[in-house]
């Protein structure tokens, strides 16, 4: 049951944002996944009943948004992101922010400057990464009329909707406004949607998507997604058995395995279909993504807003180098090395262009997939979510590794959704729904019928 | 010399220079650093590009680069004037503002 479900119930919108507010702040002591939450509405007249959670890189006016970031750490927006400013117009209450890695730059929600959430699930686990806090929140508050808004840049949107058992979906490049986003890395920040039904995802998409004069990189989409989302037009699907090869873990290949059956049953016309560029991608992507954030971050240098010294007397180099250097965290300081090093005289070529070049081979490789295929299928994530000691040991490159089966899609900006999947312990995986570009309507409407047929679903 | 001992080599000379560019970046990027932090990135990096050494084996000969993986038509909105933010919301976030403007460092000796 979704939250689109509880809302015609009809309830009061009252009762229903004041309990799941109560609720979240409780669900909230144990499992870290708010940053800041909003103030109660002093009257309820203009209130759907939806509560939507926002990732804590949309600037909220008047709510602190800190990116998950020391320097921006005292940042409260005088603006609305275009994507609130529609939810809020559409009826909808925002509870607050919710937790992410520092600029979402994670795959775990370990690179936290505040405090680190904890998987809906088992405590003890990652809350998976960037998105980590809306991830766990839309599973804590899956009894309530909740969605949250995540970002994907690499596959944080993705990531912790399988690690928390909840359905999402990442649209095609462009299908949301990015104004009012805190970037990472422009050419591949998709704004998302994380809920406990498909259902939920097609509404909030009808009210999110188009265009905004904004943002010139936003589509045009005329397509409603709550009329596609009966109208299931899926035939051919291609299981990506390159992806499937890139999964150790027993537990995730047998609920994997399990879906393809079930689709097999259903008499879709199922074929294994083999990527070759997908190690590749993931490379691609990290120089990209690293020399895009690296002049991004160019902004935050203790003038105008986030954290400042006194700059009396000092030269802009100094003073400069000593803010970004007191506040950035960790792995940003990396991602800065690392962005700005794939850009320099001598390198550039090796690495920034050759990689915006196998950008377009892994945009290829799966366009001509698309002209036999309505949809590929493909786990997830390789792993289930690890436990958050484990994860802490883990060495910068280990990690990026893990992102090998969310990188290409983010890379080649299609449309994903993850459909949450039992496993034989009590921790979910999720499979991957892959789309071609523009083809976003269609595939939520697949999902949800997968959410309806298959007995699977993690609940 | 084979092939690819020379490759090797080539290899071993290009991560020495990987290290000492970490000092380097870091000054150009403007992000003070520790010696622990220098060190520890030195020996990220290495493992990080190790990891990108995949991109040798792809032929990208003749193939153009994509900047944004959908096609973006340029569309400017008109140009005409909007509401601006007042003076006191843009200062709402600044620290060291000085008789209406952003106080920053100096920028020249």
């Amino acid at each position: 049951m979704g939250a689109l479900d509880k809302l015609e119930e009809k309830k009061d919108p009252e009762e229903l944002i004041t309990k799941t507010y109560s609720d979240a702040q409780h669900f909230d002591e144990k499992h870290n996944f708010m940053l800041t939450f909003n103030s109660l509405p002093s009257n309820y007249e203009n209130f759907s009943g939806l509560v939507v959670s926002i990732k804590d890189c949309f600037t909220t006016s008047g709510l602190r948004t800190t990116a998950g970031s020391k320097i921006l750490e005292d940042y409260v927006p005088v603006f609305d992101a275009t994507l609130v400013k529609r939810l809020k117009a559409s009826g909808a209450y925002i509870l607050g922010k919710t937790a992410m890695d520092e600029f979402g730059f994670g795959t775990f929600s370990l690179n936290c400057a505040f405090k680190i959430p904890k998987n809906a699930l088992d405590k003890k686990r990652v809350a998976g990464g960037s998105s980590g806090g809306a991830g766990v929140a839309t599973q804590l508050l899956k009894e309530h009329p909740h969605v949250a808004i995540a970002e994907s840049t690499g596959g944080s949107i993705s990531n912790p909707a399988a690690f928390n058992g909840v359905f999402s979906l990442t649209p095609t490049y462009g299908m949301i406004s990015r104004y009012g986003l805190i970037d990472y890395a422009n050419t591949l920040d998709k704004p998302g949607v994380i809920a406990s039904s498909l259902k939920d995802v097609a509404y909030v998409m009808d009210v999110l998507k188009g265009k905004d004069v904004k943002d010139p990189t936003s589509l045009n989409y005329e397509k409603s997604f709550m009329e596609a989302l009966s109208n299931n037009s899926v035939k051919k699907i291609g299981v990506l058995s390159s992806y499937v090869s890139k999964v150790d873990d027993k537990k995730i290949l047998s609920s994997f395995h399990d879906f393809v059956d079930f689709l097999n049953k259903e008499d879709y016309d199922v074929e294994e279909v083999s990527l070759t560029l997908t190690d590749a991608a993931l490379a691609s992507y990290y120089i990209i993504a690293t020399a895009e954030a690296s002049t991004n971050l160019a902004k935050y240098c203790g003038m105008r807003y986030g954290k400042e010294g006194d700059p009396e007397g000092k030269h802009f180099d100094e003073y400069f180098s000593e803010i970004r250097g007191k506040y950035f965290g960790e792995e940003v300081k990396r991602r800065i090395i690392l962005g700005s090093f794939v850009r320099m005289a001598g390198y550039r070529d090796a690495y920034y262009l050759k990689a915006l070049k196998v950008r377009t081979k892994v945009i290829e490789e799966f366009k001509s997939l698309f002209t036999k295929y309505d949809v590929l299928i493909a786990p997830t994530m390789p792993i289930l979510p690890p436990k958050i000691n484990d994860a802490e040991k883990l060495k910068p490159h280990e990690i990026y590794a893990l992102d090998v089966l969310t990188v290409p899609v983010n890379l080649a900006g299609i449309p994903h959704i993850n459909i949450p999947v039992k496993t034989n312990s009590s921790l979910p995986a999720g499979v991957h729904l892959i789309g071609n570009h523009l083809q976003d309507a269609e595939l939520v409407s697949f999902g949800y019928w997968v959410e309806q047929h298959y007995k699977g679903i993690f609940q | 010399m084979k092939w690819t001992e020379y490759s090797n080599n080539l290899l071993k000379i290009h991560y020495y220079v990987c290290l000492m560019d970490v000092e380097r970046i870091a000054r150009l990027a403007r992000v003070a650093l520790s010696p622990e932090e220098i060190s520890k990135f030195s020996k990220d990096m290495k493992e990080v590009l190790n990891m990108f050494r995949v991109l040798d084996d792809v032929d990208v000969s003749d193939t153009p680069i994509t900047m944004h993986p959908v096609e973006v038509v340029n569309i400017v909105r008109p140009d005409k004037a909007g509401k601006s933010l007042s003076k006191a919301e843009i200062f709402s976030n600044e620290k060291n503002e000085e008789d209406g403007y952003f106080k920053g460092p100096k920028t020249l000796e």
